[in-house]
């Protein structure tokens, strides 16, 4: 028993360690926990939902950057030495349940985008309708209340963007490149104002279920 | 949503714009609510495809050396054929233990010859060395070098049949 409990101490202490180091952006620290969930994910992910291994390399990748936004903002963050959670209160657990049910999150998100995996004749498609699957209760699981609460939203809607807004947007205002520069970049789109149009047209998309989730966790 | 308006959000959240209509711009926002939740908007999507962005690289480094280690891993586990250049620790201890394997060959080969070599040389020296040496065995076989010398010439001095006869006859012998 004594030995069980000093086992779950070191445990708690590593997990501890490596989360510290996760906020504090030390790289090898952040592989570490990588590592340290990735081996978790594929050693149980079929325990927990039905995909094959390119949809779980996905959701993994999924996961894991939300859980690392979560580090970021606090949701989860150490003091003294332990790992704590939601209300200021020590994690219940250990951080790779909690990876877990991100995961699980981020599976049925998963489920509801691809149609393949939701059709009902699938095993999946099965799977998500005996469990009465639900997208609007899977988002209000995901957001925390809080004034970072819209942020974590957009974080979210962005994660889930079609490819071509994803590739918009990313060139737009993460690499800082103007319109024309972009159009050279995309010979598919015909002209300056298509692109313009396009580029806007993502935005107001994000922006409505950005609301939508927005308004509904409001309420609720 | 304002697209004209959006066009100036974009050139002031990307810094395309100057100090003046900066200050003009946000001085436009205050006054209206609309115009700030947009901004506000704006600000936070490019927040986060900047945040998802950094870490999607990162990540791209890290699965990268995950499938490493894991392949490495799995390699030292199995030790099968297919992952044998993913492992080089192996290899690496493997040689200097080859080296000696080597080293020790040689030394008991060298060994070897040598013990063979004596015992097949000494009895042959043993041999020349003792009174009833009558050469070597080939000169024995094909009779010496006696066979090929001149025949002496026949003299009562020189007699050998007498020779020989007088020696059989000394008492000593």
């Amino acid at each position: 028993m004594a030995k069980t409990i000093q086992f779950r101490a070191s445990i708690q202490k590593n997990e501890a360690r490596l989360v510290a180091g996760m906020a504090d952006e030390r790289r090898r620290t952040q592989y570490e926990l990588y590592a340290y969930c990735a081996d978790y994910f594929w050693d149980n992910y079929r325990g927990v939902f039905f995909a094959d291994e390119n949809s779980a390399a996905e959701i993994l990748q999924n996961t894991f950057i939300a859980f690392w936004e979560n580090i970021e903002r606090r949701k989860i963050y150490v003091e003294d030495g332990i790992v704590m959670g939601k209300d200021n209160k020590p994690l219940n657990g250990s951080i790779l349940t909690y990876f877990m049910s991100i995961a699980r999150n981020k599976y049925l998100e998963y489920g509801r985008e691809h149609p393949v995996y939701a059709d009902p004749e699938t095993e999946l498609g099965r799977l998500l309708r005996a469990e009465g699957f639900d997208p609007n209760e899977y988002r209000d699981m995901l957001y925390d209340s809080g004034e970072n609460m819209m942020l974590e939203i957009i974080a979210d809607v962005i994660s889930h963007m079609s490819p071509r807004c994803n590739q918009i947007l990313t060139k737009f205002y993460y690499e800082e490149k103007k319109l024309e520069t972009i159009l050279k970049e995309m010979p598919t789109i015909e002209s300056y104002d298509a692109l313009k149009t396009k580029k806007n047209k993502c935005l107001n998309a994000l922006r409505k279920s950005a609301r939508e989730i927005y308004k509904r966790k409001l309420n609720s | 949503m304002d697209e004209k308006f959006q066009d100036r959000i974009d050139d002031y959240l990307l810094n395309r714009m100057d100090d003046a209509e900066k200050t003009e711009f946000l001085r436009e926002v205050e006054q209206d609510k609309e115009k700030k939740e947009q901004l506000e908007f704006t600000q936070n999507v490019k927040d986060s495809i900047r945040s998802r962005e950094e870490k999607l690289q990162a990540l791209a480094q890290f699965q990268r050396q995950y499938k490493e280690e894991r392949r490495t891993a799995a390699h030292c586990a199995t030790g099968t054929e297919r992952a044998v250049c993913y492992c080089q620790a192996p290899k690496m201890e493997e040689r200097p233990v080859r080296s000696k394997k080597k080293i020790w060959l040689w030394i008991s080969g060298v060994a070897a010859l040598l013990v063979v070599g004596f015992f097949a040389i000494k009895p042959m020296l043993e041999h020349e060395s003792s009174p009833n040496y009558n050469g070597s065995p080939i000169e024995q076989m094909r009779g010496g070098d006696e066979v090929f010398s001149p025949a002496p010439a026949d003299s009562t001095d020189n007699d050998t049949i007498k020779f020989n006869m007088k020696r059989k006859a000394t008492p000593d012998e």
